[in-house]
């Protein structure tokens, strides 16, 4: 008697392997331009006609194949990228399955043309749903062409469940440019079908490519990411707080060249932006990583785009920490573009020149004497007492002990921020303040202003406060998962440090006997809940002020002075002098701005100077 | 329905009846007040389904009926009324308001969807006198839990055993604890958790010049009568944690402070510890006969000193001020006992010479 279990014809299984690996057309274009680049190729041609399926042509100027193995390219399981599986370690090259080709070839009318730089003339390879292979020799330049016509004719289910034509080739089209963004090295050009529609200069600066990707415009605002930590490497560009995406389409992670996606990155990328950018937002970014092949591993999910790390959190911690420094370096306010009007008078010129720039801490800090603007008094204020404007009185009730002042009252040592140069005009609408240095106006919203004040001294006082525990009369009993039971034991060291006194109790069962003493409006099993996600979720230790951030986010909301509020001259003096000392001057906790500029050069050009 | 009444009879019986009317219902008619006129009494009710409010007043009723009026307008008319005598018209749907010369039309709820409020069966019965049940609630409705997470520590119990009444609240950081003899009680027994939410406004309603509360309750319900007025109210389901159990029987140190001095140094301290944002904790060194309380924070620092009287050995222990300050403000005596058994055990406080009150407070563990 015949077996039941059979094993499957080679064509059968690399029609399945196709089922993963060859999901649509863009899935063969990133295999092909993925073997052009292990190929070391400088110049990579795509051509696709239609939706892809007539023809996907992919043309390099790589190293090519020899004859011989030629062959050998159509065969599963067979590559010359790995030898053995330890070479997975130390992979540098792009592909290593050995499946791309094969997979390719049993669902489309294949043809492989290569001539090696020390060969006169070119092979090419033909096949038919991967049957059917015939050799001949043509004429060909250096490189490899492979040409992929009739995709799918042997899988109609497939070919049903293609979407638009738009579709398919905006697909395309996306993953060629990030891929682009990959090799800044390597020129692409595609062609759709003889319309250039992408091309990259390959000239190696990922700036200049990211603006034949991205746009000039965008590209010109970036701001470039460039550091180390043992042996990784951070690279490239991400986009200020005020250049934001409602989607995460305008990321891109590369690591080692390898364009991959990541959800893990795309929520660090967005921890980095914590509180510049309003919730929904995200911002544009490319990152480039640079790590030692055996701290990840990508051979995940056949299509490589997956990868796993092998010290998350560390690299979650770099990567964060660097994009929020980064972003704070560069803080920039808000231009107000005003819309010039559309009269006919208006000479194409004036639109032309590029907008005033934005003010950075570095600029500001350059210009002029840092004390020219400044009341006398503000140089030795503690910075949370108002005084009257020139009487130069102490009215602080701490003024004795001031000439030997305790440690209790040490003053903090001012450090003028990036508004130091600013003084008030005016309040506008008792809801805004018109602030200058001279060139630039500056319109911040009060309350907004004071929030992030706020935010920012109580979320201080939250980090210092001691982690005192209440005492429960009645434990709450918490039953948990195992996951969140394990999550717990790892992490017990630190919930005691917050506060929490926890007993075990039976299997998967604690009580709680001890909440943080702080918790504002917070219950403490809610908080122990949210700790236990975070970490679940979010593979990070939550420290107290970010488990308490809404309530604090609140807090500072309420003890703000609101739009509407009347201010002095004085109080805004104070408020832009305090605002400036502040982290992050520039927008409030929710990521809104608290100011917005206008320049000189657009009031000018508003009025038709010049 | 044609009634005529003073506008301080009307503002009356809106006024107490109010506060059981629901703010927000997906039900319309629970926004209103049902008015119903029987005989020589004009009778007030309304609810929100967890309270219901009853009120009696006497009035001249030339025709009998009933209406329910949306509370908040009503009760804005008739403060805004002009003191004399009004009438009350019924006609269909709308009710008539006249005053003078001048009328208000008001477009009601139909009487027949507004839920009557519940007789209790086989209700049982006693008498409180007023000012006993009122100091009682003063002293443990308190610490009760205002947020909804455990419902039962929002409610405080109120256990009848024979010739005992007691009552506790507790939110889990503190407990407050209440016994009373009743008098001429025979083998009543009664265990249930009474919303603190009924007990404050019952608090609110009751007068100086009513002497008794008349109590019915069965296993669900309880109400409260009390003058003219006749409050109802759910039970919270569920099971109070046997508060016995927690109490400590014997204890390693044993002050005695004046409730006075004790409090003015706690808030003196509370209000350095106070950056109204966090809780205020405040640590009490006792030793030497001395009670001291110590506090810095950024805004400035304060040294209390209190000369006590005390049994035992030295501690120290940390609680937040705000359940120090609650307790220490109830307290009807001049002299308090504090019993403590190192740092993180439970603290007790008792007023001198008197067993009936206890109030327990957990310690803040301090690093």
């Amino acid at each position: 008697m015949k077996p039941a279990i059979q094993i499957l014809d080679q064509h059968s299984a690399n029609q399945i392997a196709a089922g993963e690996v060859i999901e649509r057309p863009v899935s063969v274009v990133k295999e092909l331009i993925e073997n052009a680049l292990d190929a070391k190729a400088k110049r990579i041609d795509i051509n696709i006609e239609k939706n892809g399926l007539p023809l996907i042509k992919v043309r390099d100027d790589g190293y090519g194949i020899r004859p011989e193995d030629l062959p050998l390219t159509i065969l599963r399981h067979a590559t010359n990228k790995i030898f053995s599986i330890n070479d997975l370690n130390q992979l540098l090259t792009l592909g290593f399955r050995g499946e791309a080709l094969p997979s390719i070839a049993s669902v489309s009318h294949l043809e492989i043309t290569s001539r090696p730089q020390d060969q006169i003339s070119g092979t090419c390879l033909t096949l038919k749903g991967g049957r059917q292979p015939e050799i001949k020799e043509v004429g060909c330049p250096i490189g490899t062409t492979v040409a992929v016509r009739d995709l799918f004719f042997n899988t109609p289910a497939r070919k049903k469940f293609l979407k638009t034509t738009n579709t398919e080739f905006g697909l395309i089209s996306d993953i060629v440019g990030r891929l682009a963004l990959a090799r800044p090295e390597v020129a692409f050009t595609l062609t759709h079908p003889r319309q250039v529609v992408l091309q990259t200069s390959g000239q190696g600066s990922l700036l200049n490519t990211a603006g034949d990707i991205l746009g000039i415009n965008i590209a010109r605002r970036l701001i470039p990411v460039s550091v180390n930590h043992g042996d990784w490497l951070l690279e490239g560009f991400i986009s200020p707080p005020d250049l934001v995406r409602s989607s995460r389409q305008g990321e891109t992670f590369i690591v080692n060249g390898r364009y991959i996606r990541s959800s893990f990155l795309s929520r660090v990328l967005l921890a980095g932006y914590h509180t510049l950018i309003p919730s929904k937002q995200y911002p544009i970014a490319i990152i480039c990583l640079k790590l030692p092949p055996s701290d990840y591993d990508v051979n995940v999910h056949p299509t490589k785009m997956d990868i796993r790390f092998r010290d998350e959190k560390d690299l979650a911690l770099f990567i964060q920490e660097e994009i929020k420094n980064t972003l704070i370096k560069n803080r920039s306010v808000k231009t107000l573009f005003l819309s010039v009007p559309s009269a006919p008078q208006v000479p194409k010129v004036y639109r032309e020149k590029s907008p005033a720039k934005p003010i950075t801490h570095e600029q500001l800090n350059t210009i002029l004497n840092p004390n020219k603007y400044m009341p006398n008094n503000y140089q030795d204020t503690a910075p949370n007492l108002v005084r009257e404007d020139k009487s130069g009185q102490d009215l602080s009730p701490f003024s004795e002990q001031k000439q030997d002042p305790p440690d209790l009252f040490a003053e903090e040592a001012l450090s003028l921020g990036p508004l130091q140069k600013f003084r008030p005009l005016a309040q506008l609408f008792n809801t805004y303040i018109l602030a200058t240095d001279g060139q630039i106006l500056l319109i911040i919203d009060q309350h907004a202003a004071h929030e992030r004040l706020n935010f920012e001294r109580l979320l201080k006082r939250a980090k210092e406060n001691p982690s005192a525990s209440q005492q429960l009369l009645i434990p709450i009993p918490l039953e948990l998962t195992l996951q969140e039971e394990q999550a717990l034991l790892e992490y017990l060291w630190a919930l005691t440090d917050l506060g929490f006194i926890l007993e075990h109790f039976g299997p998967r069962t604690y009580l709680l006997r001890g909440i943080p003493a702080y918790t504002g409006s917070i219950s403490g099993e809610e908080l122990l809940r949210e700790f236990l996600e975070q970490i679940l979720m979010k593979n990070h230790i939550p420290e107290i002020e970010q488990l308490l951030e809404e309530w604090i986010y609140l807090l500072a909301c309420h003890e703000s002075i609101k739009a509407k509020d009347n201010l002095s001259i004085v109080e805004m003096e104070q408020l832009i002098s305090r605002l400036s000392q502040t982290g992050n001057p520039f927008t409030c906790p929710h990521g809104r701005p608290t100011m917005i500029q206008i320049s000189a050069a657009e009031l000018n050009k508003r009025f038709y100077r010049r | 329905m044609k009634i005529l009444c003073s506008k301080d009879i009307l503002q009356t019986g809106v006024n107490t009846v109010q506060r059981a009317v629901s703010n927000k219902s997906t039900l319309p008619v629970l926004q209103g007040i049902l008015l119903k006129a029987e005989k020589q009494t004009l009778t007030f009710c309304a609810t929100d389904l967890e309270i219901g409010i009853r009120c009696e007043v006497a009035a001249e009723i030339t025709e009998e009926g009933s209406t329910v009026v949306p509370a908040k307008l009503f009760s804005e008319i008739v403060r805004k009324l002009p003191d004399t005598i009004i009438s009350l018209d019924l006609n269909d749907d709308v009710l008539i308001i006249k005053y003078f010369q001048a009328e208000i039309s008001l477009k009601n709820y139909d009487p027949q969807e507004f839920p009557l409020l519940p007789d209790l069966d086989d209700a049982r019965f006693f008498t409180l006198p007023t000012a006993l049940l009122k100091n009682m609630i003063r002293q443990t409705a308190f610490a009760c839990a205002t947020e909804e997470t455990r419902p039962i520590f929002t409610g405080v119990l109120l256990n009848i055993d024979g010739h005992t009444i007691k009552m506790v609240g507790t939110d889990t950081h503190r407990l407050a604890y209440r016994i009373a003899e009743i008098p001429n009680q025979d083998e009543l027994q009664f265990n249930g958790l009474i919303p603190s939410k009924t007990l404050s406004e019952i608090y609110k309603l009751i007068r100086d010049e009513d002497e008794f509360v008349n109590i019915n309750f069965s296993d669900s319900q309880i109400s409260f009568q009390f003058g003219s007025i006749n409050m109802i109210s759910r039970l919270i389901d569920g099971q109070f944690p046997n508060y016995n159990q927690v109490i400590p029987k014997s204890c390693d140190t044993k002050i005695y402070v004046s409730v006075d001095s004790l409090l003015d140094s706690v808030e003196r301290a509370a209000l350095i510890a106070r950056d109204n944002s966090y809780a205020n904790i405040i640590r009490l060194a006792i030793s030497n006969r001395i009670l001291k309380i110590n506090k810095v924070t950024e805004i400035g620092k304060i040294n209390e000193k209190l000369d006590i009287k005390m049994e035992g050995k030295d501690t120290l222990i940390s609680f937040n001020a705000k359940f120090l300050i609650d307790v220490l403000k109830i307290i009807d005596c001049e002299d308090i006992v504090m019993e403590f058994s190192g740092s993180f055990s439970p603290g007790i406080i008792r007023p001198l010479n008197d067993s009936n009150y206890l109030y327990l407070l957990l310690p803040v563990r301090a690093t």
